[in-house]
């Protein structure tokens, strides 16, 4: 018996189990949840059952300024479900403006982004390059792109611009993946669904692709998948300027022949050779990392990067995926979130290579027993570090009749993980109160500075509940600057540009990216923590063309504007 | 000696009433046995070995030799009562009990060969399970544990719910790395013998061998109470509690199973394990290289010394270590993942890829295992992880 177990464990694959990290109560206040005082009444939909797993993966959220006025607004997506598939308007996704002091007002049906049928996933880009930002939502059936008309209301181009897609695509995200000066589209898909040929619930033994999917959890009936489902390739679209794209996938080599199951994506230069590279979280399946190779193409190094699976080899059912400078190196590492059972990945980067520090960061325990989706990198302490925050929330309902083991139920609490300053994080979300430990079931998390007070507040969809807007309240906390680029005609929003901040014997740098989070968007204005300095030594920019921009003795607490020569 | 002499008595009733092989039609018929059996049931035992001795003499009669081998027998007479043995079961098959007896003195001198032919034939003619269970012992001995888990499928069979039986043969199918067949018994022998802890243990460690660690954490923590300080249900609930990477919650459990053994060396190498995956990388390396100094090809001791040495980026040694990994445990994807990673590092795309060509077959080859445990067992799928 002891050669058996000898090798045992050895074989296996597979995670899980560990109760959540024990914080001391303490009395403070970060965030306070003030969407009902603050006018969003957004509430997602879903079927109560969720029966099929296209209604348990919405939705997503982003905050731009989409009016121009400097403050952010709010945008959340909404989904069709089965039952109401036939009334495009039974779902409604919503636009807040942002009338200061934070208050918002719905502004949708005059802005008429409010119907973008099994909306999943929202990135946003300047596609016309004219100053104001544009709408990208994602979805089952087809995707719309909402171009900003710059008087307060879009029209949907989807289709004459050639991204409508088809299929049902789940993350997004704008870059220039070409330099050419123009703003380039990727979709990830998931599932193959034939809405006429659903798999049975529980059981998959449908005319349809259900056959042979994961229909049972722990011996209980739950939806079917993604296992043993058909999956569905990924969609590269390249700006071919008026206002057309033409879907470029296979020649750029980032198709995804395997027709992994794809969500969360992030467009950002890992190697920092000025070239913007893409990593794209599959769910159960090894996660791609597409390197730019300058000419139009990419290579696929996942595996040999070490970013495909965990350290331990295991696929992981990857969601959400943030980057950020977390260990102040000049150096984007990434953040994944997984299924429960799995922990979350923290891929450090390493330079020539990524290197899983998952447990050595003491971040991956906390997250065992959760299923994680939206995430983003935030100092939300401007002490000069980036933590990290994550919202879960499981897929099944059913999961409340399971024997879970070491599994948490359906609504889960958030995880808050404040930066050590040496690599590692302390889960903290206990020392501030009920609105990060209370269960939810969230899917995508969006950040930004909502008031312009220096503190970065975060907003969440929920899945089939209402939508939270956290208000960071923090007392305290250091000094700051937020820095909104705006780049030459064609990439206006600067998207892949670089930016650090030297203060004192900090360096911290920030990536400005579309796609973010788990199907969502953060806001692209980049939010520094300066800690006691009252000012920024240095504030470099490195433009999506690598032209550089730099000042110096930069006064704190002000939102910085940086206009490319 | 007159007790004794009434259970021989009694012992041999059997043997008279089993089925007799027919003596040649011209041959004299031996005397009847039955006066002798009186003659030891009133205590005469030497008048009646005497009287054995003369019809053996006269007549080679097989039940004289198996009454005298019982004689010698009650007498503390072995190695005589197995001579007489040998010689009956030549002319006529033994009864059960002496059968039996015979093939225990097989096996002791050596003779595996005759003792297997004797518990098949007791096996076989009295339909015993004793046999058989005795039979499978002796193929696992010998190494034949496809041989013992028919043989006791056969006592399956017989006695379908003798927890001797059952637990047998769940020891063996895990011996074989076979949990389908050990898992189809240890669920229900949990569930009929729940204060057992050998078989949650055992239910446990077919759980992780079938590739259900979640699962199996419930039965081995089961064994742990019901048992507590046995220091393999602690080491097997460190190895299980180390895959699903909750290592802090291991290792509690593997210092206590050292503190009971010490130098056992799977204990010392989950240790190093959990240490490794604590990111205490020095105390990691330490246990890891004092588990390959007692066993070098040790699987788990290097893996963790591998990854030890990847984090030190001395990706040469943890090659090394990790090659050792690969062929110590061939079904791992781990080690093959790690090494493509390393390879990857010194900058050799052409043995990371091969290295990623294995993590991948090997990949597939837990896939399809578990979608042949989970369709023979019913063992639900864990929703989207493998």
């Amino acid at each position: 018996m002891k050669a058996t177990l000898a090798v045992l464990a050895s074989a296996l694959l597979g995670a899980f189990g560990l109760a959540l990290a024990q914080a001391p109560p303490a009395s403070s206040l970060l965030f306070r949840d003030v969407a009902g005082e603050a006018g969003v009444a957004f509430h997602h939909q879903a079927s109560p059952e969720k029966k099929y797993i296209m209604e348990s993966m919405s939705g997503g959220v982003a905050l731009l300024d989409y009016d121009g006025d400097g403050l952010v607004d709010i945008y959340l997506t909404n989904s069709l479900t089965v039952d109401t598939r036939n009334d495009p308007k039974a779902a409604r996704s919503v636009l807040y403006r942002n009338l200061g002091g934070f208050r918002f007002e719905d502004v949708t049906d005059k802005a008429g982004v409010g119907h973008p049928g099994w909306a999943m996933g929202v990135c946003i880009g300047d596609v016309d390059g004219d100053g104001a930002p544009d709408i990208y939502v994602t979805g089952l059936g087809r995707n719309y792109l909402y171009r900003n008309n710059r008087d307060g209301t879009f029209s949907e181009i989807a289709v004459q611009s050639g991204v409508a897609a088809g299929g049902w695509s789940t993350g997004c995200g704008f870059a220039d993946y070409d330099r050419d000066g123009r703003l380039d589209l990727f979709v990830s898909r998931y599932v193959h669904v034939d809405l006429d040929n659903l798999p049975e619930f529980g059981k998959g033994t449908g005319k349809g692709e259900g056959r042979g999917a994961t229909c049972q959890y722990r011996g209980v009936a739950v939806q079917c998948g993604p296992r043993g489902l058909p999956g569905e390739s990924d969609l590269l679209f390249h700006n071919d300027g008026n206002l057309h794209f033409s879907e470029v996938s296979e020649r750029a080599g980032v198709r995804d022949t395997h027709e992994y199951y794809g969500l969360g994506i992030a467009w950002f230069d890992y190697d920092g050779d000025g070239w913007p590279d893409l990593y794209v979280t599959n769910d159960s399946q090894p996660n791609y990392l597409y390197h730019n190779q300058g000419d139009g193409t990419f290579k696929e190094v996942g595996f040999p990067a070490g970013v495909a699976v965990s350290e331990d080899g295991s696929e992981q059912g990857s969601m959400g995926v943030t980057v950020g400078d977390y260990t102040n190196s000049g150096r984007p590492s990434l953040f994944v979130t997984n299924f429960g059972e799995e922990y979350n990945d923290l891929f450090r980067n390493d330079g020539t290579h990524f290197t899983d520090v998952s447990f050595q960061s003491k971040t991956a325990p906390a997250s065992l027993p959760l299923v994680m989706w939206g995430t983003a990198f935030l100092d939300y302490d401007n002490d000069g570090w980036e933590d990290l925050i994550a919202v879960a929330g499981h897929v099944y309902p059913q999961m409340d009749q399971v024997k879970t083991g070491a599994s948490a139920g359906y609504r889960q609490p958030k995880l808050l993980y404040h930066n050590r300053h040496d690599g590692t994080f302390d889960e903290v979300s206990r020392q501030f109160g009920p609105v990060l430990t209370e269960k939810r079931v969230s899917r995508g998390l969006a950040v930004g500075d909502l008031d312009d007070d220096g503190r970065p507040d975060v907003v969440v969809n929920d899945l089939d509940g209402p939508a939270q807007v956290l208000r960071n309240e923090l007392a305290g906390t250091g000094g700051w600057l937020t820095v909104r680029l705006e780049g030459k005609p064609g990439n206006t929003l600067a998207l892949g540009a670089v930016l650090t901040v030297k203060a004192g014997p900090l360096s911290m740098t920030r990536y400005v990216r579309s796609g973010t989070s788990y199907l969502s968007q953060d806001d692209m204005r980049q939010h520094f923590g300066l800690g006691d300095r009252s000012q920024a030594d240095v504030v470099e920019v490195r433009w999506p063309d690598q032209s550089l921009t730099r000042l110096e003795k930069v006064a704190a607490n002000r939102v910085l504007v940086v206009r490319q020569p | 000696m007159r007790t004794g002499a009434t259970a021989l008595a009694l012992l041999l009733l059997p043997a008279l009433a089993a089925p007799q092989v027919a003596p040649p039609p011209a041959a004299p018929r031996p005397p009847d046995l039955r006066a002798i059996v009186s003659q030891i049931e009133k205590g005469d035992a030497t008048g009646a070995e005497r009287q054995l001795r003369r019809i053996i003499a006269s007549y080679g009669d097989p039940g004289a030799r198996q009454l005298l081998a019982r004689l010698c027998l009650d007498q503390k007479r072995d190695a005589e009562a197995i001579a007489e043995l040998r010689k009956a079961a030549l002319a006529a098959p033994l009864p059960r009990d002496l059968g039996l007896r015979l093939a225990a003195a097989e096996i002791a001198d050596g003779h595996p060969a005759l003792a297997e032919q004797q518990l098949r034939a007791v096996a076989t003619r009295y339909k015993s399970v004793q046999a058989l269970m005795e039979l499978a012992r002796l193929q696992t001995r010998q190494q034949d544990a496809a041989g013992a888990l028919s043989t006791l499928e056969k006592a399956r069979g017989l006695a379908p719910n003798s927890e001797a039986v059952l637990s047998a043969f769940a020891q063996v199918a895990l011996s074989m790395r076979a949990p389908v067949p050990a898992l189809q018994v240890l669920e229900p022998l949990a569930r009929m013998c729940p204060t057992v802890a050998q078989h949650h243990y055992m239910l446990g460690v077919a759980l992780m061998q079938a590739g259900d660690v979640q699962a199996s954490t419930a039965p081995l923590r089961e064994a742990d109470r019901l048992e507590p300080n046995r220091p393999l249900t602690l080491i097997a609930l460190g190895l299980v509690l180390n895959s699903q990477r909750t290592y802090g919650e291991a290792k509690p459990y593997l210092l206590r199973s050292l503190d009971l053994e010490p130098d056992n060396v799977d204990g010392v190498a989950a240790l190093a394990e959990s240490e490794e995956g604590l990111g205490e990388l020095e105390a990691a390396e330490t246990h890891a290289l004092r588990a390959l100094a007692r066993v070098r090809d040790h699987a788990i001791g290097n893996l963790t010394l591998g990854m030890v040495r990847m984090k030190q980026e001395r990706y040469e040694e943890a090659c090394a270590a990790l090659e050792h990994a690969l062929v110590a445990d061939p079904a791992s994807p781990k080690a093959p993942y790690q090494l493509s990673l390393a390879w990857a590092r010194r900058g050799d795309e052409a043995q990371s890829k091969k290295y990623l060509e294995i993590y991948r077959q090997r990949v597939r080859s837990i896939d399809m295992r578990l979608a042949e445990v989970r369709a023979k067992t019913g063992i639900s799928a864990g929703g989207m992880q493998r």
